[in-house]
């Protein structure tokens, strides 16, 4: 969890793979030479081409809520999401607490892929839906609700299922990135432990 | 006079960069207002580098873009998006690690204040307006009408982001964002606003600016209305921003 002034960062999703993980190498696809990779120039051109995501990256834009496989500057697949509401949940038995359901932006990595993960649920889940908070972790745990797939890219965010797919394409979710079924499995067949997840 | 602002677009096809004469009148009805504006507070200074650019020049400057390169290594080796204005292709481009993540088209831009190097990189302080949702209180533990955990009340949306808008950046810096190329007459209306607003806007922190000694500089871009929405999503405070003047 991460502070930004009073206000949490509402990731917190805690998840547990009941499947294998499955890791592959990732392929070394820099972008090709351009025409500034002469003269002067030569070194720092190269100097940036080292710095690119290697292999198959994810690109998601939290503005029209699109996800995108890439490998350089090709596109090789789009899918509709559901990224960060930016809304503000304060608790209403202490209204100093207070959660952003905000995507972060930025360059991450995948950290982890999951089979069939199961969502330990956070306190602002049941302070949301007006619930007690419960204080035994088993009364958390939630399965189902996240698809077949997640991918982690560090602070508890993940891209992964929803049983709300009429909501794919909105600004609906507490942070993580939402993906139907088939976009979700193509998306986690494609990408390697350690690829980049660069999101604006 | 010290200040003029002038405006560029795609006129034509081949590069160019200019001073205007320095009896000339401004070029515009914005220019003409803020001529008013500033009467008696501009007095006679170094030219504030009212440059206007046109087109693309097809041909590659190792010269011009090793400085570009150089600066742009630097802010990929982080972990940050950054954003780089290229003047002279009118488009900024939103970047990560060197790759291109999303290209906004520039109608126009315009250069208010100085001085201006070939390259200003700064950093993002606060976008005025700030957009914030409402903090939202779920009601108490056992309250009948529950939420879901769907409901989310106000999201935010891209659609709902302003298409006038300024930038502020350390050391006097500002990037004022104003729509333009609308269709519809309310659109047109609403642009030409917008950029009498900023023109003086810029004009007065200028002028204000050398009365007390701290140099101010706006660059003012023009965007088509749904462009501007999407790069005041995009930018976001202690973003790191490129104006590059040149061509590569």
């Amino acid at each position: 969890m991460r502070l930004i002034g009073r206000w949490t960062v509402a990731a917190g999703h805690v998840l547990l793979a009941a499947g294998a993980l499955a890791a592959t190498p990732a392929t070394d696809h820099r972008p090709a030479d351009g025409p500034g990779a002469k003269g002067q120039a030569g070194e720092t051109v190269e100097a940036l081409r080292q710095l690119a995501p290697r292999g198959v990256y994810v690109l998601v834009d939290t503005a029209s809520n699109r996800v995108y496989l890439k490998r350089g500057a090709e596109t090789l697949y789009t899918a509709r999401a559901s990224t960060g509401s930016g809304a503000l949940l304060v608790d209403p038995r202490d209204p100093s607490r207070g959660w952003k359901f905000d995507t972060p932006r930025g360059i991450f990595t995948v950290t982890s892929k999951l089979v069939n993960p199961v969502w330990i649920k956070p306190d602002w889940a049941f302070i949301e839906e007006g619930q007690p908070v419960p204080t035994d972790r088993e009364d958390r745990i939630e399965t189902g609700v996240l698809g077949q797939y997640a991918l982690g890219f560090g602070d508890g965010y993940f891209i992964h299922g929803t049983l709300y797919t009429r909501l794919l394409g909105t600004n609906v979710t507490h942070g993580c990135i939402r993906l139907g079924e088939e976009d979700l499995r193509h998306v986690f067949q494609a990408v390697s432990l350690g690829a980049a997840v660069i999101i604006f | 006079m010290c200040f003029r602002p002038f405006r560029s677009g795609r006129r034509s096809s081949s590069f160019s960069v200019f001073r205007p004469p320095a009896s000339s009148g401004p070029a515009g009805g914005p220019a003409l207002v803020l001529g008013f504006v500033l009467a008696g507070l501009v007095t006679a200074s170094p030219v504030s580098l009212p440059y206007a650019y046109a087109g693309a020049r097809s041909s590659s400057a190792d010269g011009l873009c090793d400085p570009l390169l150089r600066e742009e290594v630097r802010l990929a080796e982080a972990t940050r998006l950054y954003v780089i204005v290229e003047v002279a292709n009118l488009h900024a481009l939103l970047k990560a690690k060197g790759v291109i993540v999303r290209s906004f088209p520039v109608l126009s831009v315009s250069f208010v204040g100085g001085p201006w190097d070939t390259i200003v990189a700064s950093t993002v302080l606060e976008k005025r307006p700030s957009i914030e949702p409402t903090p939202t209180r779920p009601p108490p533990p056992g309250a009948e009408t529950a939420k879901r955990a769907t409901d989310v009340p106000k999201p935010l949306a891209r659609t709902a982001m302003p298409t006038h808008y300024e930038l502020r950046f350390a050391d006097g810096l500002s990037v004022l964002v104003h729509q333009g190329g609308a269709d519809s007459l309310w659109g047109q209306i609403s642009g030409r606003f917008g950029s009498v607003i900023h023109w003086a806007k810029a004009g007065v922190l200028t002028a204000w600016g050398r009365l007390w000694g701290a140099p101010r500089r706006s660059l003012l871009l023009e965007m088509a209305s749904e462009e501007a929405q999407a790069f005041y999503w995009a930018v976001r405070p202690l973003m790191p921003v490129v104006i590059h003047r040149e061509t590569c």
